[in-house]
């Protein structure tokens, strides 16, 4: 698209303001479940692209798959198998996940992604990022959309007496496109775990005993005063600690160290509604598994922490009884190609599977194996089974209770997939 | 009569100078970490050491508001003094500021749009108000088209040194003559100005000047003249009650005549024609009574004498290590710094520019330890941004949104506590007056926010909202000009460089890299984005991206304690 027409394509959206002010009364007079206010969704982003036919692995499909990614397949004796499932497995690093399968506490759907995969990292991930199709360009995320309705005119007259805390929190880097609404962003963002723990304990990075340094001293001290919301976060953090002994030494896994965050606030009383943290490094075009022991190297190690750190999140979370409040999902802006090249890794590619996790959605297994051809080459990619927008719309219907009209200005013209997955537990496994 | 009297009492209460406390918020002051102890082998001796980048941008960013490629490119081809040859010449006058103001349901029944108010009767109150904000926003976009020259940035410092306050002189002439002698002065002589603003309307009306007669003296203007302008209250200033007495009868006799016609006016009538003695501090100086027009005399020979008392060359030149270098002036700089600079100030019959050359020249100034340890102010940090990242602003011919854009820069500064034409008090900003903190005054919790606030707009797509316009940092014209935006180490080195004067480390390196380059991607992602940019720079996708990234990049950049120091 050429950047003029662009400019005219979007007219409209400078419109939702004015129509979601229309909205607006009616959505707060229908907004009578005090239980849906009360729960908060924990996005937990993958980033450069997660090889999902390694992570989420079709058993059935071995002799094609053989063929495809022979140098990095894991063993089929190695995969952890699926409770109730002789098809489905896991990679062998994630036996933390596979206990929580088996105990109800995740969902896995297979093949998620979107029409014409965009294969640029940063492109993808804007896809994912915005909730639009390949073709459009937003500039504002679905979470911004989705919560701009729920803290109109923001960041004017906030925190206020109803509205005390952030609408959203990024831990971990800045704040993501997926939390940028129309105008502004929907949230804080706390750069980075020690940025936390400084902020909550006043202490900062000391500089140099120069001049300079006795400034820069004093601003930083002065900047863990200013974040928004300083009182409310610290306050949350003073109330709670984390519980679990789960968790791996501080330093060892960067996911895990900001899930100790979000567990300690959601603990310590914050009502954020939406937390997002990431995991980096999914980008593995070579040394993704070791010459030779393909169930060593890069992607074993990252889904080794991704596993461990989403254990001791919900057991955290457990001990503290909140468990019932949280809702988790996985995402990467795409997955890998289903044959793997020279260096023992893989290149960009189309779907791949996302998890759910928590004790109040529906936990198992959702989508089916994809079929590996026989001849598959090496531009071939995996189906789409379910659109990554109709699964942020069960979402906001099933976990948040969306109106309708909210639905239409956070992900317009998306229904929610044919899935059960906030129904009446009905566990699969 | 005067037709402001409820406007004028307010200011005799208020303008005294005795309001030393700010009035900004002063939310949660955080306790500042111990001093610094600092070793010192520079002095005023010329500087020969590197000249290089980190040293160009120095001078510049203490010269000028904000550093503009431009800026450091023109100055990277000429040696120090050279360079001190240019930022030491005076701009010119610029046109007076002009009646962008009218609209629907308001018009300036004397002015017509597009012309100047600065010789209009300045009623009623809502006209001068209109009046004063036009002069305000008119001053900003004097700064922001600043010629490369000390020119702006010394009429900023005047006007800190010499205060007056535009909501307490309450007439619009008079602020532009006050503003407009100031411009005129910046890189002038120091006595020849203090003269001159002695019975400048604006700040007889200011200090009181105007009030004060034989029958009722009123001491304002004659004890801030000695306290804050001149010889200041250091260690060895000893004038007494009486020089404040002696000074305030010389200066009987003058008034800002009237409205209609507002002309300086000395009148014998009032004036105090007994002879003044003054204190040993003034060598015991009498200074003769006259009557009649010949009164008037009276005031420079009491200029002569103050400026014949090495003190007020002192305390100016410490006036100026403030502005320029540090708040923190020890013994050491006291012996080796001010008092020859003095001298320089003194053997120059108050020139300026000599002193000014041999601050800006000497080794000291270059000193490492002086490098990025001054909190740029809220006008620096604004106008510097904008400057920096040259921000297109609307041209002369668009006068209504030109003013729009700049009074809405007025207002942001006057959030963060630096409202052009109206320091704290009369003694000016107290960043530049106020021990211990010193600059620490501009920053706490409430002014560090709206400052984050203000470069997170400007760096957003959407811009810093005016009523019908925008600011907007131009982020990837910003990048283009850098050696090589594609390399992402280079274009973080680089920009960061050009950004902050302290040094990001390897690890603050790193997240800023994360930032670009998600996920610790390779580099060439970022290389192939940029240069299919660069092949088709109307592709909107390719745009977009490279946007999205620079805008989390460089709003985060400017959020950062780092990017407040110059």
């Amino acid at each position: 698209m050429k950047r003029k027409t662009f400019i005219k394509s979007t007219l409209p959206l400078a419109m939702m303001p004015l129509i979601q002010q229309c909205f607006k009364l009616r959505s707060r007079e229908s907004e009578s479940n005090g239980d849906m206010d009360n729960r908060v969704l924990v996005l937990v982003q993958l980033e450069g692209g997660n090889d999902g036919l390694n992570t989420v692995i079709p058993l059935d499909q071995y002799s094609t798959l053989t063929d495809a990614r022979k140098n990095i397949l894991i063993p089929d004796k190695s995969v952890l198998l699926l409770k109730n499932s002789s098809i489905t497995g896991f990679h062998p690093s994630m036996t933390a996940l596979q206990r929580l399968y088996s105990n109800q506490q995740l969902a896995v759907i297979q093949g998620v992604g979107y029409e014409d995969t965009n294969l640029s990292h940063f492109r993808s991930t804007d896809i994912w990022l915005t909730g639009s199709d390949a073709k459009t360009i937003l500039n504002n995320g679905w979470i911004g959309r989705f919560l701009d309705q729920k803290y109109p005119d923001y960041p004017k007259g906030y925190p206020n007496a109803k509205a005390p805390y952030p609408p959203a929190i990024q831990v971990g880097s800045v704040l993501s496109t997926a939390l940028q609404g129309p105008t502004v962003g929907l949230g804080i963002a706390l750069t980075s775990t020690s940025s936390f723990y400084d902020m909550t304990l006043g202490t900062y990075t000391k500089a140099p005993d120069t001049p300079a340094g006795h400034e820069l001293n004093f601003l930083r001290m002065l900047a863990n005063e200013t974040l928004q919301y300083t009182a409310v976060l610290k306050s949350a953090a003073r109330a709670q600690t984390n519980l679990s002994k789960l968790y791996p030494m501080p330093g060892t896994n960067q996911l895990a160290d900001q899930l100790k965050i979000v567990a300690q606030l959601i603990g310590g009383g914050l009502k954020t509604k939406v937390y997002m943290v990431n995991l980096q490094g999914f980008d593995t075009h070579g040394g993704q598994v070791e010459s030779g022991n393909p169930t060593k190297g890069k992607h074993s190690e990252l889904l080794s922490l991704l596993s461990t750190a989403i254990e001791a999140f919900l057991d955290d979370l457990h001990l503290m009884g909140k468990q019932d409040k949280v809702l988790g999902m996985t995402f990467s802006e795409f997955g890998r190609r289903i044959k793997s090249n020279a260096s023992h890794g893989t290149d960009h590619g189309s779907s791949g599977p996302v998890f759910l996790f928590g004790t109040k959605m529906k936990s198992g297994l959702f989508g089916t194996n994809p079929t590996i051809s026989a001849t598959v080459t090496v531009d071939s990619n995996l189906p789409m089974q379910y659109d990554f927008r109709s699964i942020y719309a069960n979402i906001l219907k099933g976990w948040f209770g969306i109106s309708n009209s909210e639905m239409a200005q956070t992900l317009p013209g998306i229904s929610p997939a044919a899935l059960d997955l906030f129904d009446p537990r009905q566990n699969q496994v | 009569m005067k037709i402001f009297s409820r406007a004028r009492f307010l200011s005799v209460l208020t303008g005294g100078g005795l309001l030393l406390e700010p009035n900004i918020s002063q939310a949660k002051v955080a306790k500042t970490p111990s001093a610094v102890k600092r070793k010192w082998l520079t002095d005023l001796s010329p500087y020969g050491g590197p000249w290089g980048q980190s040293q160009i941008l120095h001078l510049l960013r203490r010269s000028l508001f904000g550093v503009s490629h431009d800026d450091y490119r023109f100055f990277a081809g000429l040696d120090l003094s050279k360079s001190l040859n240019v930022l030491l010449k005076q701009s010119p006058a610029a046109k007076p500021p002009v009646n962008a103001y009218n609209t629907k349901s308001f018009m300036d029944p004397m002015v017509p749009f597009g012309q100047t108010w600065i010789n209009a009767r300045p009623d009623p109150s809502d006209l001068d108000e209109k009046r004063t904000l036009s002069l305000k926003a008119w001053w900003i976009g004097l700064m922001i088209n600043q010629d490369r020259s000390l020119t702006e940035k010394m009429t900023l410092f005047w006007s800190n040194h010499l205060a007056t306050q535009a909501h307490s002189v309450v007439d619009s002439r008079y602020d532009y003559k006050y503003v407009a002698l100031l411009r005129s002065s910046a890189l002038g002589n120091f006595k020849r100005l203090v003269r001159d603003v002695t019975t400048d309307q604006a700040m007889l009306l200011h200090l009181n000047g105007d009030l004060n007669t034989a029958s009722a003296p009123n001491e304002n203007y004659g004890r801030e003249l000695q306290e804050l302008f001149t010889v200041g209250k250091g260690p060895d200033s000893h004038y007494t009650q009486g020089d404040v007495e002696a000074a305030a009868r010389i200066l009987t006799g003058w008034s800002d005549g009237p409205t209609a016609a507002p002309s300086l006016v000395f009148n014998p009538a009032n004036h105090d024609t007994g002879d003044k003695k003054f204190s040993s501090f003034y060598y015991n100086t009498v200074i003769k009574g006259r009557s009649g027009p010949e009164g008037a005399g009276e005031t420079d020979d009491l200029i002569d004498m103050i400026f014949r008392q090495r003190e007020t060359a002192k305390y100016f030149c410490r006036k100026l290590y403030r502005w320029f270098i540090y708040y923190d002036i020890d013994e050491y700089i006291e012996k080796n710094v001010i008092d020859p600079l003095a001298d320089v100030l003194i053997e120059n019959h108050f020139e300026v520019i000599p002193v000014l050359r041999m601050l800006l020249q000497s080794e000291h100034f270059f000193d490492t330890q002086n490098v990025g340890c001054q909190i740029k102010n809220p006008i620096d940090l604004l106008v510097g941004t904008c400057r920096q990242f040259q921000v297109a602003f609307p041209p002369s011919s668009e006068i209504n949104i030109q003013y729009e854009v700049w009074a809405e820069m007025v207002k942001q500064l006057k959030l963060m506590g630096m409202e052009p034409d109206e320091p704290l008090n009369v003694a000016g900003w107290p960043a530049y007056s106020q021990e211990p903190g010193y600059y620490e005054n501009w920053i706490n919790s409430n002014t560090f926010s709206v400052r984050n606030s203000v470069t997170d707009q400007l760096s957003s797509q959407r811009g810093l909202p005016t009523v019908n316009n925008a600011i907007k940092l131009d982020l990837i014209r910003f990048t283009d000009r850098l050696s090589d935006p594609s390399n992402p180490d280079l274009l973080i080195s680089e920009s960061t460089t050009l950004l902050s004067p302290n040094v990001f480390d390897a690890r603050e390196r790193a997240f800023l890299k994360s930032i670009i380059l998600p996920g610790q991607l390779a580099d060439r992602n970022w290389t192939e984005l940029w240069n299919r940019y660069k092949a088709d720079p109307e592709d909107m996708a390719s745009y977009s991206l490279i946007l999205n990234r620079l805008t989390q990049y460089y709003t985060y950049i400017l959020q950062r304690p780092e990017y407040q120091l110059a």
